[in-house]
């Protein structure tokens, strides 16, 4: 457990893990300020898309939208800086002698990420509820819709396959910056590697089943969105229906091959200095 | 070294190969406890490497070494909360606080320092009163105290020290050495790595030097800069002397300096010599015993210091 502290003491206190916390939060922010100002100043247009966004449970995919768009990135540059920075300020050299297992500072680092990435999507989730009934009040309509209310257990499903992309993107991005020893250079191509395996989805063809996407789209827009015309188009990729849970599955499968790549190499690599 | 003690480092034909370059080869080592052992050795000689061989840090291409009795690949998590350790420039989280990062460190070591032990270790190395400012903000000396004061929070039985002293000033490292003293009176065990002769020779009590990864010299201080038979003596008028001396039977002196000879003689014959340069009224202002010191021994075990070849 003292790993682990020591890893949350340093997460917590870092400015630049400060920064991008505020990035994920302002960016919620940013989404229903502008719904409702641009609804109070030009009612015509803004309004009636104002109160189709702003009630519950509506509001929701919004702050999902931002946070599996932006927890891509951001998770990729918290893990690769995580890590990275104890490769740029020769920290590694500092620690590592102190217990007896290497991989264990990995799994603290992992694991403080994972709570870290939770804190996050919480607190988008609090300050977006918040604005949401701020804004339904100025804007007028409804603070929730005639329709059906999500139940909590789908709340909570929701949230945490919300986090399964920044799983993902976290744990590619540990296993890159390790073997490059560069938190810039495991963030870049964590990013951009995966960003492009995703944009490679349409053209897998039989391959699809046992790539990372469209696996992960399928299980977002199936569980987090509910949103049956996305469904049917990430369906196209595969040629078929395939299951939420075996898509979870294969990406868990991917989470679980880095972080065993990471840790195989991590534990057998010498540590020169930087 | 009692043969029923056993050894704190015992290294045997300890290597390390980087594809073409054999960074140390074969080492063998005993370090007993308590000692203050020092491991001299040129840039690129291989002290660094082997520290991290110990620490865990690299892996060796061969041979074992034990800390403390415990196998340093297979036992390492016996060893770790056992040893304390500085390797080159001591690195720190800049955004924290010394304090804080001394807590990191013990909780790294699965420890949880109270304030009042945080309080003690920046005392310990006169930080006590910045020990709450950010590191970013330290000198180099401060960071080597710090360092220090990094090695201590497990309450170690071994120290690995590789260049304690860099950066520091003339006080500072006057206070080093008194702390490193002050360590070894309380039993400590340190592994000294330094390229100060000066401070080595008069901290540590065992010695190593070490070129190319090969241990050149090994032993107890007392023993390798033990005093020799060559004297040193100021005169008035040195060919004179020169001529007297050389004269004497088993006597060979030769001229050092303006108004310096060297000779090599017994030592129960110089009260006779002294006798017969007075005779001769040649004025003798001063003769100094010849004493080996650690740079000689140091130059003359590593005089061939190119670097490290290709094995």
């Amino acid at each position: 457990m003292n790993l682990w502290r020591a890893e949350w003491m340093k997460t917590i206190t870092r400015p630049f893990n400060q920064i991008l916390f505020l990035i994920m939060v302002v960016l919620v922010v940013a989404f229903f300020v502008v719904a409702i100002m641009g609804a109070l100043v030009a009612p015509d247009r803004m309004r009636p898309y104002a109160q189709q966004v702003l009630p519950y449970p509506q509001c929701l995919a919004t702050i999902a939208q931002v946070a599996v768009i932006a927890g891509q990135l951001i998770a990729s540059v918290f893990v690769a800086h995580s890590v990275g920075s104890e490769y740029s300020g020769d920290t590694w050299k500092m620690i590592l002698p102190r217990y007896g297992r290497r991989v264990a500072f990995l799994i603290a680092k992992m694991g403080v990420a994972l709570v870290s990435m939770i804190v996050v999507v919480l607190t988008m989730l609090i300050v977006g509820l918040a604005l949401s009934w701020i804004g339904t009040v100025l804007v007028g309509g409804a603070l929730a819709s005639n329709g059906e209310l999500p139940r909590t257990s789908e709340l909570v499903l929701g949230v945490a396959v919300t986090l399964l992309p920044m799983l993902l993107y976290g744990s590619v991005a540990l296993f890159v910056t390790i073997a490059t020893r560069s938190a810039l250079g495991g963030a870049v191509l964590t990013f951009f590697g995966v960003q492009t395996l995703a944009l490679l989805s349409p053209f897998y063809g039989p391959l699809a089943i046992v790539m990372p996407y469209p696996h992960l789209p399928n299980i977002i827009e199936r569980w987090v969105f509910r949103d049956a015309d996305a469904v049917s188009y990430v369906t196209r990729d595969f040629g078929y229906s395939v299951s939420p849970l075996l898509s979870m599955g294969v990406v868990l499968a991917y989470c679980g091959g880095a972080l065993l790549a990471a840790s195989v190499l991590f534990h057998h690599r010498d540590m020169t200095s930087a | 070294m009692p043969t029923d003690t056993p050894p704190a480092i015992a290294i045997r034909n300890l290597t390390k190969r980087y594809q073409n370059t054999l960074a140390v080869d074969h080492l063998t080592l005993d370090i007993a406890p308590g000692t203050l052992f020092g491991f001299l050795g040129p840039n690129g000689a291989g002290k660094t490497t082997t520290i991290c061989m110990l620490l865990g840090l690299v892996t060796p291409t061969a041979g074992t070494a034990t800390i403390l009795g415990y196998d340093i690949l297979r036992e390492r998590a016996r060893i770790a909360p056992r040893i304390g350790a500085i390797v080159e420039v001591p690195a720190f989280y800049s955004y924290l606080t010394g304090a804080q990062n001394l807590d990191v460190f013990a909780r790294c070591s699965t420890i949880t320092l109270s304030k009042a032990r945080i309080a003690a270790l920046l005392d310990l190395v006169g930080l006590q009163d910045r020990g709450h400012e950010r590191v970013q903000g330290y000198s180099l000396g401060m960071k080597q105290r710090l360092g220090i004061a990094a090695t201590l929070v497990s309450n170690p039985d071994i120290l690995f020290l590789d260049e304690p002293t860099n950066g520091l000033d003339p006080i500072g490292t006057m206070a080093m050495r008194q702390l490193l003293l002050r360590l070894g009176a309380e039993g400590y065990t340190i592994f000294l790595s330094s390229h100060q002769l000066r401070e080595v020779e008069q901290v540590c009590s065992d010695v190593a030097i070490i070129q190319r990864g090969v241990v050149h010299v090994h032993g107890r201080v007392r023993d390798l800069l033990a005093p020799s038979d060559q004297y040193a003596i100021e005169v008035q008028s040195v060919p004179e002397a020169l001529t007297v001396l050389n004269a004497y039977p088993h006597v060979n002196a030769v001229r050092h300096d303006d108004g310096w000879i060297t000779i090599t003689s017994p030592q129960q014959e110089i009260p006779a010599l002294v006798r017969v340069l007075s005779q001769a009224d040649v004025a003798i202002y001063q003769i100094i015993r010849q004493q080996m010191t650690l740079e000689d021994l140091f130059l003359g075990a590593t005089k061939d210091a190119s670097p490290l070849r290709n094995g």
